[in-house]
């Protein structure tokens, strides 16, 4: 883990998205049609400056640059290890997705929406390569205040009122993370993430701990939606538009998700946590989350509420795979990471494209659909099942690895929260197919033009993905050589 | 000296493509047929039977190896967490084969009778997508793969099922697909567990076998054999079979009746196989004989308690297979429906198949018979009910009709049809020289065997299957009698015509196969069940052998066969005099009934809960919300408490320069002390406690 080398490059990529701003400046009035080429291209730079740190972060290698001194101790700085490799790589080709989506799915504000939108993305790489905690809160806060635009985009009277519910529970969680940072800062001395735990018993007492602890999974549960913190999620989900629900259910969610795996690991160390006793009561509120997150889905009509409380439910997978505490489980749950966030973007890209074309978000009334927009429902489909944890899809994988780490972590009675879960998701996302493929309406051949291309491709891609990811495991590249390495590192 | 060969057997193996060829054939023939499909009919129909022979090729290709020279052929795919593994040993390639023969058939058959049809492309790509995952289940080399190919056959199966998109076939595909979730569910349960006390997935390697001599292994095993039992068709778990299999065309519901629910027996065979690597009664001998301790000796000692657990097994699955081939004759009994009748069938068909399994693990090292019977039942009941699906199927096809009542006198316009299905009919029906008769003198031998450990009990059970070998042969002549003979009932009688020829080839071939195997039972014993009893290392080698020599055609088995006849003769009288056929049970006696209650139960839960949530939070919102404002009140009070003191100070200290005064005054204007001192007050707070946690 020593392979440490500082180089300039972090704080390239991260600033790399603001350059955005500038074609938005220059060309965003005169000339959209280059400025959104300019928004695309400056996001897939983005991506390509990513990529090469892929051998070095298989490695295990460490890339840091440092910013700017705060105070002795306190600094912003950047540092690229594996686990913020493997979250900015998954978010940045996530966005790339979704900006273009965006092009055929944004027709208004569009200046201010793409703007917010590379800002969003250069502020999660930032919360990714945080080389310690206050950097990350900051980048974190920032983040949090720029989705604010992306869900009240519509300006509706339910968009502002989402929006309004996100910022009250974002801004109240920022300042428990940031009593979280004081309190860390003021008993262990540093804030640095290192790969293993900083603050110990020789730091504080059992106490003080806990508090830290709870203080931090009570700031970042709030992003990562444990269940009496989810509140904002099934209003914000359904008001923004489409591209970002996708986003905000693919990555934003998983922001909250990575500040957990950054305490989890770098903060207290596995071997302190399962000291500390925390491992149950967790599992007991990711499981509460999960099968509660999937009762409610049930009962919703609205898709797009349907999805957000779907994702509630299935973020939580991620918590019960690392709070196993086991090899296994944390694989489970780190590979869910990146399949969930493929699948429930296909699923509100697809949304998005039903809503666009049909105009439809009723779950009740997409009869028929699947006969209007094939390859649409087909990778909605293919994700729907995914979330059922069909084999060869992504969801499976999961289900497979939390199984497995259930039973390493001697905890083998949580396969049924996984096995109920899967129930419930088929309750919910079978009739929706059904009804699509079954019901009503004429079965025509394929259309020529279902919907726009750019909208219809990182649908496919997407959705290609639930697939790639659910039987190609082990390809290099693919989440799971990351995730080995990282979770090797750790246990 | 045989314990040595057989083990010898066991240890060979091969690496080799054939298996993973087997399934890619027909997933690529998928993928071909979709892109001809469009274009092409004639073509696009041609290359799905080409690639469902290429199949059959490969599993053929595999025999002279697997079966008769004991060797297991290997091949570990990259795949999922670094592999998928296929291995192909003689059990496996058993139901590979007649599988990829009945698709064959099937394939052929359906390039006549899916012209009438909507949608061909799609169930020909389909009914490839199936075979690939569902030889996938056949060759699968460890429970995880076994575990993804039958999820995947599963769910594939669905777009068969629901096929026509009738309403009939929608309602079947719910049902069908809910069961497949609960099903997989279960199994993956069991399967985790498994892995978690054995660890290993393995159907008998590298796992410890300690924990086959605990009670968890009925925990286990209870779990696989309910996720394998629904596709099975396994009472109570059957709902979803006499919808789905009837809703499904013809040669759908003849690969879903002759191969599909034979993935859940075969998933039993396997649950045995794993129970039985415990208990290798031979070794433990050959162990005791020498005096070794060591790892024989290990052997010997689980040895005792993993076969009293096998034993348990095997009993409780004997009750459940009963219980299944009652249930299953009974209600067919009374159908009028050809394929609904030909699917209640089924499920009591798989009932013998259990009973089999069931008397097999329950006999221990002597249960060679009980699975040879089972076996052989799997083998004829694919053949003669494939053949009844696809008989009935001509006979839909040239008349648009399946209620029994309506039709009749086909005979004389569907000769070949007539006889074809006939020869299927008397071979379920069990008589002389046709396969089921083999099948069911097995089953009764291993039943009688089974005597001296079960006794009066196991006498029940023997009476019990007489019974219902009775009935069988009772709807099988109803359904026989009503559809080809006597004369037509129905409208347009004129137009009827003989099944085109691929249709008759088909079913030819399946016709072939009950009579091969009713006339050579040696040769099939000998060559098939023999060795596919290799896997199971628990039976007696020597009673194993045994069974090679067994002659079928007796006085004494003959003689047997004499009181199912009498039975169905008697049942058939009964019920035509009495008008039972007709008879309507109520629908409260199904289990059906109840699954559906329940079902509607759980949604009415889920929708009580949220408005009953949606209730509570309207109650309590205005509580809360005005428990706040109290507070808000409360608040307000002492804040103007505190203004008036502040006043009266204020008024006490008058004479105080002016510009204080005027401050004081600017202060009240502009109503800030309240704000301010609140802020006083949550900046105390948070010091108070920082400093709390801090301390």
């Amino acid at each position: 883990m020593s392979k440490g080398t500082s180089s300039v490059l972090p704080v390239i990529v991260v600033f790399t998205p603001w350059l955005a701003l500038v074609g938005a400046a220059l060309w965003g009035k005169a000339r959209p049609k280059l400025a959104k080429a300019v928004y695309v291209g400056i996001t897939a730079a983005t991506l390509c400056l990513i990529l090469p740190f892929y051998a070095r972060a298989l490695d295990g290698a460490v890339t840091t640059q440092r910013l700017l001194g705060v105070v002795s101790g306190i600094s912003l700085s950047l540092r690229i290890d594996t686990v913020g490799f493997y979250f900015a790589i998954l978010l940045a080709f996530l966005w790339l997705l979704a900006t273009v989506f965006s092009l055929g799915y944004i027709h208004e504000r569009e200046t201010r929406y793409y703007c917010f939108m590379a800002l969003n993305l250069s502020f999660c790489i930032g919360v990714a390569f945080s080389a310690n905690m206050f950097t990350l809160f900051i980048f974190y806060e920032l983040m949090s205040l720029c989705t604010y635009p992306l869900i009240i985009h519509d300006e509706t009277e339910q968009a502002r009122k989402a929006g309004l519910k996100y910022l009250v529970y974002s801004i109240s969680a920022g300042a428990v993370i940031l009593a979280g940072v004081l309190l860390q800062f003021f008993y262990a001395g540093t804030l640095n993430f290192t790969g293993h735990a900083t603050l110990t018993y020789a730091d504080a007492s059992k106490p003080v701990l806990l508090v830290i602890f709870s203080i931090y999974m009570l700031g970042f549960g709030v992003k990562a939606c444990i269940m009496p913190l989810h509140g904002w999620v099934p209003d914000a989900h359904p008001a923004a538009p489409a591209p970002a629900s996708a986003l905000l259910s693919g990555v934003i969610l998983k922001i909250g998700i990575f500040g957990i795996i950054r305490v989890l690991f770098d903060v207290f160390g596995v071997k302190q946590l399962r000291l500390l006793g925390v491992s149950l009561p967790m599992l007991y509120v990711a499981s509460f989350t999960i099968i509660v997150g999937s009762l409610f889905a049930i009962t919703q009509t609205d898709l797009k509420r349907r999805l957000a409380y779907s994702s509630v439910a299935q973020v939580s997978y991620i918590i019960l795979g690392l709070f196993l505490l086991a090899p296994d489980g944390a694989i489970g749950g780190l590979l869910q990471v990146a399949n969930h966030a493929f699948m429930k973007a296909t699923l509100f890209l697809c949304s998005g494209i039903i809503i666009h074309e049909t105009g439809k978000r009723d779950v009740r009334e997409l009869d028929g659909v699947g006969s209007k927009l094939p390859l649409t429902m087909l990778a909605f489909s293919v994700a729907a099942l995914g979330m059922m944890g069909v084999p060869a899809t992504a969801g499976f994988i999961t289900k497979w690895e939390l199984g497995v780490g259930c039973i390493q972590a001697h905890r083998p009675y949580f396969i049924a929260v996984l096995l109920i879960s899967s129930l419930l998701n088929a309750v919910y996302f079978l009739p929706v197919i059904y009804a699509a493929f079954f019901k009503g309406g004429p079965v025509g051949g394929l259309l020529k033009h279902e919907t726009k291309r750019t909208m219809l491709i990182p649908v496919l891609i997407t959705g290609a993905f639930v697939l790639i990811l659910g039987i190609f495991v082990t390809v290099p590249g693919l989440p799971y050589s990351l995730v080995e390495v990282i979770t090797k590192a750790v246990f | 000296m045989q314990g040595l060969e057989h083990a010898a057997h066991a240890a060979r193996t091969a690496s080799s493509a054939l298996p993973g060829i087997a399934i890619l054939l027909p997933l690529l023939g998928g993928v071909a047929v979709l892109a001809v499909g469009m274009r092409n009919e004639r073509l696009r129909s041609i290359a799905a039977i080409l690639f469902a022979s290429g199949a059959f090729a490969c599993c053929a290709a595999m025999f002279p190896r697997v079966m008769s020279n004991g060797y297991t052929l290997k091949l570990d795919l990259d795949l999922f967490f670094g592999s998928l593994l296929l291995e192909v040993d003689s059990l496996g390639l058993l139901f590979a084969l007649f599988a990829s023969f009945l698709w064959l058939a099937s394939t052929v058959y359906a390039y006549s009778y899916i012209q009438h049809e909507e949608r061909r492309t799609r169930y020909h790509a389909f009914s490839l997508f199936t075979e690939a995952a569902c030889l996938g289940v056949f060759l699968a080399g460890d429970f995880f793969a076994l575990f993804v190919f039958f999820e995947l056959m599963g769910f594939l199966a669905y777009m068969l099922v629901v096929h026509s998109q009738t309403y009939a076939a929608k309602k079947a595909g719910v049902k069908y697909i809910f069961m497949t979730v609960y099903g997989g569910l279960s199994l993956l349960c069991g399967i985790l567990l498994f892995l978690s006390y054995s660890g290993g997935l393995g159907f008998t390697a590298n796992h410890d076998s300690a924990y086959l001599t605990t009670s968890i292994c009925f925990v286990v095993a209870g779990f696989m054999l309910a996720g394998f039992g629904v596709k099975a068709g396994m009472v109570p778990l059957h709902v979803w079979l006499p919808l789905a299999h009837p809703a499904a065309p013809s040669p759908a519901s003849a690969l879903l009746s002759g191969v599909m629910i034979k993935a859940g027996a075969f998933g039993f065979f396997r649950v045995v196989q794993t129970l039985s690597v415990a208990a290798p009664a031979h070794e433990a001998r050959l162990a005791s004989l020498a005096g070794h301790s060591g790892e024989a000796g290990r052997f010997a000692l689980h040895g005792g308690a993993a076969l009293e657990n096998l034993r348990s097994l095997g009993w409780v699955i004997i009750w459940l297979g009963v219980l299944t081939m009652v249930v299953g004759m009974v209600l067919a009994l009374v159908q009028d429906n050809v394929k609904r009748l030909l699917a209640y069938s089924s499920v009591s068909q798989m009932g013998f198949i259990l009973l089999g399994i069931g008397v097999g693990a329950y006999m221990g090292p002597e249960g060679g018979m009980g699975l040879a019977g089972a076996l052989y039942h799997v083998l004829n009941h694919a053949f003669f009910k494939g053949l009844l699906f696809l008989g009935v199927g001509a006979v839909y096809y040239a008349t648009h009709e399946l209620d029994m009542t309506k039709l009749g006198g086909l005979w004389r316009k569907m000769p070949v049809t007539t006889v074809l299905t006939c020869i299927g009919g008397l071979g379920i029906m069990g008589i002389l020289a046709f396969n089921g008769f083999v099948s069911k003198t097995l089953l009764h031998h291993c039943e009688v065997e089974a005597l001296g450990l079960g006794g009066a009990w196991m006498r029940a059970v023997d009476i019990i299957f007489m019974v219902t070998a009775g009935g069988t042969i009772c709807y099988i002549a109803k359904l026989l009698v009503l559809t080809f003979f006597g004369h037509h009932r129905g409208e347009n009688g004129h137009e009827i015509k003989e099944a085109p020829w691929p249709m008759l080839v088909g079913m030819g071939a399946l016709a072939g196969g009950v009579l091969f195997l009713g006339e050579f039972p040696g040769l099939v014993m000998s060559r098939l069940i023999v060795p596919a009893l290799r896997v199971f290392t628990s039976l007696d080698p020597a009673a194993v052998h045994h069974l090679q020599q067994i002659r079928l055609y007796t006085w004494a088995n003959l003689l047997a066969m004499l009181p199912p006849l009498a039975i169905g003769l008697g049942i058939f009288m009964v019920m035509r005099h009495w008008d039972l056929f007709k008879l309507k049970l109520p629908t409260a006696l199904g289990i059906d009934y109840y699954y559906s209650k329940s079902e509607v139960g759980f949604l009415r839960l889920c929708i009580q809960g949220s408005k009953r949530y949606a209730e509570l939070h309207a109650k309590y919102y205005p509580l809360a919300k005005s428990s706040g404002e109290y507070a808000y009140d409360w608040w307000k009070a002492v804040r103007e408490r505190y203004r008036r003191a502040l006043r009266a100070f204020g008024d006490r200290v008058a004479t105080l320069p002016m510009d204080i005064a005027g401050l004081t005054a600017y202060v009240r204007a502009k109503q800030f002390t309240g704000d301010v001192s609140y802020g006083v007050i949550v900046i105390a707070a948070v010091i108070a406690v920082l400093a709390l946690t801090l301390l």
